[in-house]
C-alpha cells in the first residue's frame, strides 16, 4: 500500500512539474509567431523559412506519432504546411499560430487515417529513439492501435504538451470530451503496454 | 463520496495526472484512491505507461522541405489543381478507378451529344412537315357583330401558283364601296 502511495505521488508531483513546463499551451496574448506570420503575409522569404524552421519538426513527428509510417508523415506535414501558408489570410490571431498549425496537421491526418485500410504496417520504418528498439516498437505499435480521435488526443497531451484547451481548440471538442477521450486513451494504452513487458 | 464508482473516478484520476481539476474535484480524486487499492493500481500503471511513451521514435523533416512548399505555395491554380490530381491519383488502384472514370464520363458524353443531335433532327423533320399545312390553311373569315365586310367576291385573287399579294385600295374607292354597302344593308332593312 506505502509502495502504491509513494507511485502516486510521484506521479502527481512529476504531473505537477510537467504542466509548468510545457511549452504549446501559455500566454494568449503574445503569441510568439505574430511578427513572422506578418511578415509572411508581406510576401517576406526569410520569415517564411524562419516559420518553417520554427514548426517543422514538430509538425513531422506529430504527423509521425499520428500515422505511424515515417513517408507518410513526411507527406502529411508537407500538405500542412502548404495548406496553412496557403490559407494564412484567413488565420486571424484568435488562437496562437502554433494551435492553428496543428489543427491543420491533425486534420490532414485524420483524413488520410480515414481514407487508409485499417492495417497497421508493423514493418515501416522506424525513427530514432532514446530508448532500445523493441521499447520503440512496443510503443508505437500501442499507439497506432488506439482509435485516431484518442489518438489525437493523446499525442497531443502526452507529446506535444498541449493543454486541455488547446486540445479542445485544434480538435474542435469540447473539454468535458477531451477529459474523457484522454482517459479512455490512457487506460487502453495501459492494457496494451502492460500486456507487452 | 463513496457513491463514485471507479469507471466514473478514472476520468476524474486522468485529469489529475495532468492538473486539469477544480479543487473539489481534485479533493473527490485524492478522497478515492486513499480509500481505493484498486484505482491507486490503475494510476500508477497510467503514469508507468507515460513514461514510456517517452520512447516514441522521432524522425527528421525532409530537406527540402522549406522548397518545395515554397513552390507549391505560389503555383499557380492550374499547377495546383494537376498537383491535387497527381496526389489524388497516386497508386496504380486509384490510376485504375480514375481511368474507367475517365472512360465513363467519355461514353456518357458521346451518348449526350448523340441523343441531342437524335432529338434536333426529329424536330427539325416535324417542323417541315407541318409547315405547308400551315401555309395553304387560310383562316375562317371572321364576321364581328355590327361591321360589314366587303362581298368576298371583290377582293381580287391573284393568279393561280402565285403567292397572294397585298393591295392597297385607293382611299375613294374604300370610300364609294362602304357607301355602298351602307345603302344596300339600310334600305333591305
Amino acid at each position: 500500500m506505502k509502495t502504491g502511495r509513494r507511485a502516486i505521488t510521484v506521479a502527481l508531483t512529476s504531473a505537477a512539474a510537467r504542466s509548468k513546463t510545457v511549452g504549446m499551451s501559455g500566454e494568449r496574448n503574445a503569441d510568439p509567431d505574430a511578427g513572422l506570420v506578418a511578415r509572411c503575409r508581406r510576401g517576406d522569404r526569410a520569415a517564411f523559412d524562419a516559420l518553417l524552421a520554427r514548426h517543422r519538426a514538430h509538425v513531422v513527428n506529430l504527423a509521425y506519432q499520428m500515422l505511424g509510417a515515417a513517408d507518410e508523415a513526411q507527406d502529411a506535414a508537407q500538405e500542412a504546411f502548404v495548406k496553412a501558408f496557403t490559407r494564412l489570410k484567413q488565420f486571424r490571431g484568435e488562437a496562437l499560430f502554433a494551435t492553428w498549425l496543428r489543427r491543420i496537421a491533425v486534420n490532414e491526418c485524420l483524413n488520410r487515417l480515414a481514407r487508409r485500410r485499417p492495417v497497421a504496417d508493423v514493418s515501416a520504418p522506424l525513427g530514432v529513439s532514446p530508448e532500445p528498439v523493441e521499447e520503440a516498437l512496443a510503443v508505437r505499435a500501442a499507439m497506432q492501435a488506439l482509435s485516431p480521435p484518442l489518438r489525437a488526443a493523446l499525442v497531443l497531451r502526452e507529446l506535444h504538451g498541449a493543454s486541455y484547451e488547446d486540445i479542445a481548440r485544434i480538435l474542435r471538442i469540447p473539454l468535458g470530451t477531451v477529459r474523457s477521450r484522454l482517459a479512455a486513451a490512457r487506460d487502453k494504452l495501459r492494457e496494451m503496454l502492460s500486456e507487452k513487458e | 463520496m463513496n457513491d463514485l464508482r471507479c469507471d466514473d473516478v478514472r476520468e476524474l484520476l486522468s485529469a489529475l495526472l495532468d492538473e486539469e481539476l477544480s479543487p473539489e474535484e481534485r479533493i473527490m480524486a485524492l478522497g478515492h484512491i486513499e480509500r481505493c487499492a484498486p484505482c491507486r493500481a490503475w494510476l500508477a500503471q497510467v503514469h508507468a505507461a507515460q513514461q514510456r511513451l517517452r520512447a516514441y521514435p522521432r524522425i527528421e523533416s525532409a530537406r527540402d522541405l522549406n522548397d518545395v512548399v515554397m513552390v507549391r505555395v505560389t503555383a499557380g491554380p492550374l499547377t495546383r489543381l494537376a498537383d491535387a490530381l497527381d496526389r489524388l491519383i497516386c497508386t496504380p488502384a486509384r490510376q485504375v478507378a480514375a481511368a474507367m472514370v475517365a472512360a465513363l464520363a467519355l461514353s456518357a458524353l458521346v451518348l449526350s451529344a448523340l441523343v441531342l443531335f437524335a432529338a434536333l433532327h426529329v424536330v427539325t423533320q416535324c417542323g417541315r412537315a407541318a409547315l405547308p399545312e400551315r401555309a395553304t390553311a387560310r383562316p375562317a373569315p371572321q364576321q364581328a357583330q355590327g361591321v360589314a365586310m366587303l362581298p368576298e367576291a371583290d377582293i381580287p385573287r391573284p393568279p393561280a401558283g402565285m403567292m397572294p399579294r397585298a393591295r392597297v385600295l385607293p382611299p375613294e374607292e374604300i370610300q364609294r364601296r362602304l357607301e355602298e354597302t351602307l345603302r344596300r344593308d339600310y334600305s333591305a332593312k
